[in-house]
């Protein structure tokens, strides 16, 4: 049982095996492509200007919202390894703190925020 | 035993290199077979042959597919990141490949007088590690989408990125409950925290917070019904849509890797890890030792019932192939017996009875595994494809708010003393 050590190892060693891969497809494949090869799969049809558009705001809504509670639940896993210890105590501190996050989802749900047509 | 044999089989090293190669075994060795039972199963699902031709069972399609992936064109589309288009499918993979560092496979045992265990790296904070860690995937899948300048592909990887940040929230909640239960951030402390009786489990300690993370870890593993970011009737292939070769390759087995280790941790939570529900009570004071000649029993009796079945003449042509895999099978049939006559002979032995009782755990969760494993697939073939509102709608206003409450109904049931 080692520490953080062993993990970089792993981290190594999976990224190794991830280049390896990519580059092996480099060399074992063949190499002739050319520009219809080239041009992006929509259906057949003519790719028509790029695809980094605009999107819609929802996806950037989501991913506000995850923040938020995200950072509630990491905020949740001190509270509850220490919580035998902490008792009535601790879970009337938490419950006002999930209590003032739930209302925050309220809002957002009222205001539309979760709706997805 | 010699002192220096002794010392290399007490160092964490060893043992850390062995859980290495577990990982990578049920991992990137498992993958041929995993496809292949992933193909088999929708086969068996459907009422069709599937894969049966090449080799035993149909084993071998699985290795020619891996190499039909790796001489293929590896086609980067023009307008395409190219530096991002090579690096996204390998933060799947090494991502994938790093969750295993804290899976315990195996409780302590003492050899020489000292304690060891089958694990790579015992961080205090172990499910959280891996939470960290598998959640930095959504990188790699939402970076494909965008790098790939295809529509397709941005669309895939929008909407990977919003479904796995929305159920990891409900993922994240559903461990809180857990380590609630356990009192501990680290996975062996959870596993041990498991030991005795059946109702001891996770499962039934805590059956809300195991249907939240069931659902959320088919999400995460963008496996079906949660499989939209790859929804071939809507939107191609999504975000692997410009992938090919073994760019793809890697995509596709990041995904395998993820539902072993998500296999794996299911098992851990809630399913008693290596544990064996009542081993005290109905085996004894050293019940993993005494199940050992069982155990191998079992697989000498699995892998010669296989040989005798690829190698009947009815049904199968009698190729040089499926004889070598019979040959296999009953060499490892003979392996297993003999060292269940090892056992026989030198049980008093106490470090060939503890290796042994580790062998018996890490067969005990492997074979657990498996059965996760099947679900992934088994719901796969059963379940229809969820469309993206109800996608959303199910994590963030059921999910989430179940989520919640469980916490609330945890926390008090373990202040009242019933957890």
């Amino acid at each position: 049982m080692l520490g953080y050590g062993a993990v970089l190892v792993l981290v190594a060693l999976g990224g190794t095996i991830a280049v390896v891969f990519v580059g092996l497809s480099r060399y074992l494949g063949p190499r002739n492509a050319n520009a219809a090869k080239l041009t992006t799969y929509e259906c057949g049809v003519e790719p028509v200007k790029t695809a980094r558009e605009r999107f819609p705001v929802r996806f950037y809504l989501v991913a506000m919202l995850f923040i938020v509670f995200d950072i509630e639940a990491v905020f949740l896993y001190p509270w509850a390894l220490l919580f035998r210890e902490l008792g009535l105590f601790g879970l009337i501190e938490m419950a006002v703190f999930l209590m003032v996050l739930v209302v925050g989802l309220i809002y957002a749900w009222r205001k539309g925020a979760l709706e997805w047509e | 035993m010699p002192e220096w044999a002794q010392s290399i089989m007490t160092s964490s090293i060893t043992w850390a290199v062995l859980a290495g190669v577990m990982a990578y075994m049920l991992t990137l060795v498992g993958i041929p077979v995993y496809t292949w039972w992933e193909r088999r199963g929708a086969a068996l699902i459907q009422r069709r042959p599937g894969p049966n031709r090449r080799g035993p069972y149909g084993l071998v399609q699985a290795i020619a597919d891996a190499v039909k992936l790796a001489v293929k064109e590896d086609v980067v589309p023009a307008g395409a990141n190219k530096w991002m288009h090579a690096i996204a499918p390998m933060i799947v993979m090494t991502v994938a490949l790093t969750t295993f560092a804290v899976i315990p496979w195996s409780g302590d045992i003492e050899l020489f007088g000292k304690t060891v265990r089958l694990q790579v790296a015992d961080l205090n904070f172990g499910i959280i590690f891996i939470l960290a860690i598998s959640s930095m995937a959504v990188y790699g899948v939402t970076l494909a989408g965008w790098s790939s300048n295809n529509k397709y592909s941005m669309l895939g990887g929008l909407r990977a990125g919003a479904q796995m940040v929305s159920y990891e929230i409900a993922l994240g909640l559903a461990v809180v409950g857990m380590v609630l239960v356990y009192g501990t951030l680290k996975l062996n402390l959870m596993v041990a925290g498991q030991e005795g009786s059946l109702f001891q489990w996770g499962l039934f300690q805590a059956p809300l917070a195991f249907l939240i993370y069931m659902v959320a870890t088919y999400a995460e593993t963008n496996r079906v019904p949660f499989d939209l970011v790859e929804a071939d009737s809507e939107i191609v292939a999504g975000f692997h849509t410009e992938y090919s070769s073994l760019r793809f390759g890697l995509f596709y087995m990041g995904e395998y890797v993820h539902m072993a280790v998500s296999a794996v941790l299911t098992v851990i939570l809630f399913f008693g890890g290596y544990h064996v529900p009542w081993a005290h009570t109905l085996f004894g004071t050293t019940p993993y030792a005494t199940l050992f000649p069982w155990v191998m029993a079992a697989l000498a009796a699995l892998c010669l019932a296989l040989a005798w079945d690829t190698s009947r003449p009815k049904r199968r042509a009698l190729t040089q192939g499926n004889m070598i895999f019979a040959a296999i099978l009953v060499a490892v049939a003979g392996g297993a017996l003999l060292l269940a006559t090892l056992y026989g002979l030198f049980y008093d032995v106490a470090w060939f009875a503890a290796l042994c009782s580790m062998v018996t755990q890490v067969a005990v969760l492997v074979v657990k595994f498996l059965f996760f494993f099947w679900l992934f697939i088994w719901v796969r073939w059963t379940v229809p494809r969820f469309r993206y509102d109800q996608l959303m709608k199910l994590g963030w206003k059921v999910m989430l708010p179940l989520a919640l409450f469980n916490i609330g109904l945890t926390s008090v049931l373990v202040l009242a003393g019933w957890l």
